[in-house]
């Protein structure tokens, strides 16, 4: 079933969403090689991934370019993708930028990058990462170089706040009544803004004792340079890598690990893509600890064979007892998002390595896992 | 008198989400509550998860009682921004008008750092507290369970940023005296949440740099969560292992849960070492519990850790 994705006439674009810290990266890269092992030229989009998984795969300065993973690096670890595999790293100030300079002219686009409003947007607006990563992805989708996007999403609280990003925006940037309220005084003089206008407005007047002149004007400024043409590109844009994101082309992951508040989340992120008319892939739960059969009679034999000290022994049945308990208690977890979501739907368990995964040879080992059905 | 994390007035519970932020920042209370100490919890995000391990639905804006000396709250920005309005604007009609108009909510959530500010003069309003001898209930010690790694420095750092925004007004002479009590070590530190893994150490490294050069903050100490314990001794650890080598075929699975005990604790070591020589502030770990879900006596447990190590930290 999850083969399946992967086939020609599969999604396009792979997006894994969930909890920072749960290992979605890892996942992304996962599914990249996946992607390029079955042929198609795949780019994993990511946010900021650990150096040493960086390093192993043959990228060492990540920073706003396509990288392409060294041939030799799959051929190491003996598997010979028919496809390729790139990777990127988000910078969401860049996308916010590269979106302005497509739809406002040369002038504004200069004032608008100067504004300090604006400088700090990208950074401020929440959601405004999530939604940029969209908008990359959207781009990179038109270029149409790549067979298969993967990308690893921002980590939040809320996993999904970007679909409500655009509409925010919109509302923040494009409400009448604000325009109203501020256009008289931004078309004031040749200078556009000035203090004086601005002041005969008892309520701006207010405004501006609490928070300063300066800080007004700065955002008077920003929201003049808005003109028809760049609130309307913006829309439309918005529109648009909605419709992408809800079309047969993309499937949503939610990756989480068996801690409670990750697989919260995950829950939640599921019931939003399907507000949202969004494709589901599965749940894929990463660090999950091995279960241990329920009976364990036989270790009395093992513990009480004449080798074995008896303060060892001890030792032995209290860790042996902590790890059943660990084990089902991840077991209990995700029996709980089953029953939540009904068998249908798609779940894989990635356990617990003893190591650290940060090669490709670790990225196989998931891959093992992925594909096999538990 | 020692200066220990249990002298400061405000501490910074900071880290990346899933870390257990939310779980310590429950747990330092109740230690500090133990200590005879008036603590008040301030929850900074929408996310109820720290009431309800005191028991309760969800924190209000006001600060409501959650023990015999702890009392918590959240703070909620637009709030704080609305109550500044009021006060600086005299004429109570423009307030009003300001109040309900399109351009406030705007300025409210889109203005870079008034958020943030707006918490910390909260957080700010109470520390002041502490000066005076006023009637109004006092508490000797706030905990702040700050946002995520990325966000929780954002929230640190905006006083400055915004200092130079807002040059003038209210806001921004209270911008400064956010910004006094947060560089001011003898008031308030921060306490670093990671996990003993990869990532998780090289962010809580990065994050220190960053506190210490950008925001001249206090870091008290970074607090390594879910350190495995130490069941095994080294000679156990090589009886273990002769038994495991021995017996190849049909595996004990009592040996097997030994040997992954011994592996991740050696594994989650390699970290927590790198913590202890790269990093620059004491390390403080908690142990793991071997569960997705604490109950109320572990997470008593962790406070007593809390009483008895990190507040001793000077």
């Amino acid at each position: 079933m999850l083969k399946a994705i992967f086939e020609n006439n599969g999604p396009c674009i792979i997006a894994c969403c969930g909890s920072g810290g749960v290992g979605k990266t890892t996942i992304a890269a996962t599914l990249g090689i996946m992607g390029a092992l079955n042929g198609r030229k795949t780019l994993v989009l990511t946010i900021d991934p650990a150096k040493r998984l960086a390093d192993s795969l043959g990228i060492d300065s990540f920073k706003h370019e396509i990288h392409r993973v060294p041939r030799e690096k799959f051929l190491q670890n003996g598997i010979e993708p028919s496809g390729e595999l790139f990777a990127m790293m988000l910078d969401t100030k860049r996308t916010f930028d590269k979106l302005i300079s497509r739809y406002a002219s040369g002038t504004s686009q200069k004032k608008i990058f100067g504004n300090r409003y604006y400088q700090n947007l990208s950074s401020t607006l929440a959601g405004s990462e999530e939604y940029m990563a969209m908008e990359k992805l959207y781009e990179i989708y038109h270029e149409g170089d790549y067979d298969l996007i993967v990308l690893d999403t921002p980590p939040t609280r809320r996993a999904l706040d970007f679909l409500d990003t655009p509409q925010r925006l919109m509302d923040l940037l494009g409400h009448k009544y604000f325009w109203k309220f501020f256009r008289p005084y931004l078309y004031a003089g040749r200078f556009g803004f000035r203090l004086f206008t601005l002041l005969t407005s008892p309520v701006l007047k207010s405004m501006s004792q609490v928070m300063g002149t300066h800080g007004l004007e700065d955002v008077a400024e920003f929201f003049n340079l808005w003109d028809d043409v760049l609130f309307d590109g913006f829309r439309k844009r918005a529109g648009e890598v909605q419709k992408l994101l809800s079309s047969s082309e993309s499937l949503f992951f939610a990756v989480t690990s068996p801690m409670a508040r990750p697989l919260k989340e995950a829950v939640y992120l599921y019931e939003k893509l399907a507000e949202h008319h969004i494709a589901f892939g599965g749940f894929i739960i990463n660090r999950v600890n091995p279960g241990y059969a329920k009976n364990d009679s036989d270790n009395s034999a093992f513990l009480n064979s004449p080798g074995i000290d008896k303060s060892l022994a001890e030792k032995l049945r209290i860790n042996f007892q902590k790890y059943k308990d660990l084990g089902g208690s991840d077991a209990s977890a995700i029996e709980e998002i089953k029953n939540k979501t009904g068998a249908n739907i798609l779940i894989r368990q990635i356990p617990l390595f003893d190591c650290d995964i940060y090669d490709i040879r670790g990225l196989l080992k998931i891959r093992e896992h992925l594909l096999s059905n538990f | 008198m020692m200066d220990t994390i249990l002298n400061k007035r405000v501490i910074f519970v900071a880290g990346k989400g899933g870390a257990g932020k939310t779980t310590i920042t429950a747990a330092a209370a109740m230690a500090a509550a133990s200590h005879g100490k008036n603590v008040l919890v301030v929850e900074t995000h929408e996310n109820d998860a720290l009431g309800s391990l005191f028991g309760q639905a969800g924190f209000t804006e006001k600060p409501s009682r959650l023990d015999s000396n702890i009392w918590g709250m959240r703070i909620d920005p637009k709030i704080v921004l609305e109550e500044y309005i009021q006060k600086y604007v005299t004429v109570p009609f423009v307030a009003y008008q300001i109040l309900h108009s399109r351009i406030f909510e705007h300025l409210a959530v889109a203005t870079p750092g008034l958020k943030e500010v707006m918490i910390l003069s909260e957080i700010w309003r109470f520390e002041q507290k502490m000066n005076s001898n006023t009637k109004t209930r006092q508490y000797d010690l706030i905990i702040v369970d700050s946002p995520a790694t990325g966000h929780g420095l954002s929230l640190l750092r905006v006083p400055s940023t915004l200092t130079s925004m807002l040059q003038t007004g209210p806001i921004a002479t209270q911008t400064r005296w956010v910004e006094d009590m947060l560089k001011d070590s003898t008031r308030t530190c921060l306490v670093l949440v990671a996990l003993p893994e990869e990532l998780p150490v090289n962010e809580a490294l990065e994050f220190e740099r960053k506190v210490e050069n950008d925001l001249n903050m206090c870091v008290a100490a970074t607090i390594v969560n879910m350190v495995y314990p130490q069941i095994f001794d080294s000679d156990e650890v090589s009886a273990i292992e002769r038994m495991n080598n021995s017996i190849l075929e049909n595996k004990q699975p009592i040996l097997e849960a030994a040997r992954r005990q011994i592996v991740r604790r050696k594994l989650q070591q390699s970290h927590i070492d790198r913590l202890i020589t790269e990093g620059e502030h004491p390390v403080f770990q908690l142990p793991f519990y071997y569960t997705n879900n604490l109950d109320r006596e572990q997470i008593k447990d962790i406070a007593e850790h809390i009483r008895t190590g990190l507040f001793k930290i000077s």
